[in-house]
């Protein structure tokens, strides 16, 4: 039986909570992921995919429910603890790549490293073993704003992957790319995946983005409305079922 | 329409807006008690023809461009927080008339509720400086407010409201609404320069040799007295300018690869740093530069009780105002940098870390403005102390006229900090 990595109960979120304006972004999610597992969200804008993510991924506090991530109660976990759960257990992956432009690629890549304590003698081969791994050595000494989007991308993905994260946490990261960058950058992400037994999360619009992953999770208006597993289909079935998923649930929007 | 959206606007960011009226409340109360303080000596210069006293008329025109700076930096600190709401504005369809003057009547607004404040306390100032000051009674002048004074304050304010209008509609003409909308508030300005374009291919370590000896050869020279100190000094700010680019820079740079590199809040808080100190060299430089000329008119006006006064008070206006530019221009930086924080947040960086970093970030910027400023200043002072020309005392009291403004800004600047980039840290990327 697979290990259970996270898990959503009954989750809310509700923004202005206890004021007249208070609005209820997610209602009552029960999600689980197991290690392993790629998962796309998707979902039309506005449906609550970003707030879902923010709230499994600590970077958001859901208002009611439970989420537990390696079995530990993400509620119950004071500042600093979420802080070294951050560090040593989460990468982050973003739209827009979240680079400090006032660092290098190589200081920015380091960061995570430096937080967790690696011996300083270690830091310096880590960084480049990884930015060998994404092919952007000859760039560690730049600044980002000297490089160019996907370069800005892989040094963010390396930054992520840096401290050996079990689960990734990405947001659109393919938003900002342009077509040989993204699908450079997902298979980058199942490579990983599948020989190092990551588990990624994964906000995407795009339906070709999500044929690289194991499951479609598709959130509407605060739900998680419908599920998708790719199992044993080729990559072009299960993208031509994620495309048939996205139509159906458009046209239901059309009826209305 | 205007005036209302306006007074809005200067309402929903009390800090940045009260900042920006205490530069002006601050420049006009300075240039009203320095130009009646001037006039009021027969030494002093007289409107047209300043033939009287060069160093006086030298310092007039330092004076003015130094307030001009400082109200250009104080500007772009407030106006670079309103790029969103312009940006909007423009894409709605205002001109950039309408857009410039929707800018103006916030300065014009900040100015008329600061600059006659400014002026009236000025004016409740004169008469406590001639009971107070032993300068003055010493000298046996009487510092009154005088027409020709205020003609020139008045002429110098006017300057200061052009300058403010040509700042705000450069800032909308020379910005794309798209870049205002997604600019967060930082300096992308270019930080080459004609001096670094020169030196770009040239090794480091040849460019450390030339700006070290550029440095430190005038400090020697300083101690001659049979050579013009004032002129050596100026050839050391081109060292002061070269050791910030090309050693302390990758100084810098070399501890947070090597040997700092395990340990986070350095490594965080001296990338922040090294930008810091790169967009502040001019400052730098400017700061040192104005100290030496007037504490070289200071020594040559040794004995003469009111211009030691009237040249001290200059050194105080100007220290407050160099600072003061350090601090808006720091400000206008780190105020780009919000995302920034909640990326390290996002990272694992705790809040106390964050707050450390901060700290510890501006204690090293302020501290090696001080620090380099006072190897100049200090290496002129002791200079001018072993030939005899200050005391101790004296010099004692010109470093804290120096130190005190540093010192006040760098406690200004950490609020400011921390208000930009400590708020709402845990809010969502």
């Amino acid at each position: 039986m697979s290990e259970v990595i996270l898990e959503a109960r009954n989750m809310k979120k509700i923004y202005n909570y206890r004021t007249p304006n208070a609005f209820e972004a997610l209602h009552g999610i029960n999600f689980t992921a197991e290690k392993g597992e790629f998962i796309a969200i998707m979902g039309p804008s506005g449906a609550g995919k970003s707030t879902f993510i923010n709230n499994i991924s600590t970077i958001d506090q859901y208002t009611e429910g439970s989420v537990k991530i390696k079995g530990t109660e993400i509620r119950t976990m004071s500042s600093n603890e979420i802080g070294t759960f951050r560090f040593k257990t989460l990468g982050f992956i973003f739209q827009d790549f979240n680079l400090l432009d006032t660092h290098t690629l190589f200081e920015n890549i380091a960061l995570p490293l430096s937080l967790a304590d690696v011996k300083k003698s270690e830091i310096e081969p880590r960084v480049r073993e990884m930015a060998e791994k994404m092919n952007i050595s000859s760039l560690l000494h730049k600044f980002p704003k000297e490089c160019s989007g996907g370069q800005r991308q892989r040094a963010a993905i390396c930054r992520a992957l840096i401290n050996n994260p079990e689960i990734i946490v990405a947001d659109e990261p393919t938003g900002n790319l342009d077509s040989a960058n993204s699908t450079e950058l997902m298979h980058i992400l199942q490579k990983l995946n599948q020989e190092s037994g990551v588990t990624i999360i994964m906000v995407t619009h795009d339906p070709l983005i999500t044929s690289y992953t194991s499951r479609l999770v598709f959130i509407k208006d605060g739900n998680i409305e419908r599920e998708l597993a790719r199992g044993d289909m080729s990559q072009d079935d299960y993208f031509q079922k994620i495309v048939e998923l996205n139509a159906e649930e458009s046209r239901g929007e059309l009826k209305k | 329409m205007i005036l209302r959206d306006a007074i809005r606007s200067l309402k929903s960011d009390k800090s940045r807006t009260f900042f920006y009226w205490i530069t002006y409340f601050l420049t006009s109360l300075f240039i009203f008690l320095f130009f009646n303080i001037m006039m009021s000596s027969d030494k002093g210069m007289e409107i047209i023809t300043s033939g009287k006293d060069m160093a006086a008329t030298f310092i007039v025109v330092v004076v003015v461009v130094i307030c001009l700076m400082c109200i250009q930096f104080a500007n772009n600190f407030y106006v670079h927080s309103k790029g969103k709401d312009i940006a909007v504005r423009l894409i709605c369809g205002a001109t950039f008339t309408k857009v410039t003057a929707y800018l103006m009547t916030q300065t014009l607004i900040i100015m008329l509720m600061s600059i006659p404040f400014g002026i009236l306390l000025g004016i409740l100032i004169i008469p406590l400086m001639n009971t107070m000051l032993p300068a003055v009674t010493a000298a046996g002048i009487t510092i009154g407010i005088h027409s020709d004074a205020n003609l020139l304050v008045f002429i110098l304010l006017a300057m200061i409201i052009a300058w403010s209008t040509a700042i705000n509609f450069s800032f909308t003409y020379t910005n794309a609404a798209f870049a205002m909308m997604n600019n967060d508030g930082s300096d992308t300005a270019k930080e080459g320069s004609a001096i670094s374009d020169f030196f770009s291919g040239m090794p480091l370590i040849a460019k450390q040799i030339i700006f070290g000896a550029l440095f430190v050869i005038p400090i020697i020279f300083l101690f001659n007295p049979n050579v013009s100190r004032m002129a050596f000094s100026m050839l050391g700010l081109l060292g002061v300018w070269g050791v910030i680019n090309y050693i302390i820079a990758p100084s810098i740079t070399t501890s947070m690869n090597k040997t700092n590199l395990d340990k986070s809040k350095i490594l965080a808080g001296n990338g922040f740093l090294r930008k810091d100190l790169v967009i502040n060299k001019s400052n730098i430089m400017l700061f040192i530069g104005c100290a030496i000329i007037q504490i070289s008119i200071i020594a040559d006006r040794q004995g003469q009780a009111f211009d030691v006064m009237l040249f001290t008070f200059s050194f105080i206006l100007m220290n407050c105002l160099l600072a003061m530019m350090i601090m808006f221009k720091t400000s206008t930086e780190q105020a780009g940098r919000t995302k920034f924080f909640r990326v390290l947040n996002q990272i694992g960086f705790q809040e106390d870390a964050l707050k450390a970093i901060t700290r510890n970030e501006l204690v090293k910027l302020y501290g090696m403005v001080a620090g380099i400023s006072l190897i100049y200043i200090g290496a002129m002072l002791a200079a001018l102390y072993l030939n005899g020309e200050l005391t101790i005392a004296k010099i004692a009291v010109m470093l804290l006229e120096m130190l005190v403004p540093v010192f006040i800004c760098f406690a200004v600047n950490i609020f400011i900090y921390r208000k930009a980039v400590l708020t709402d840290l845990n809010k969502p990327l």
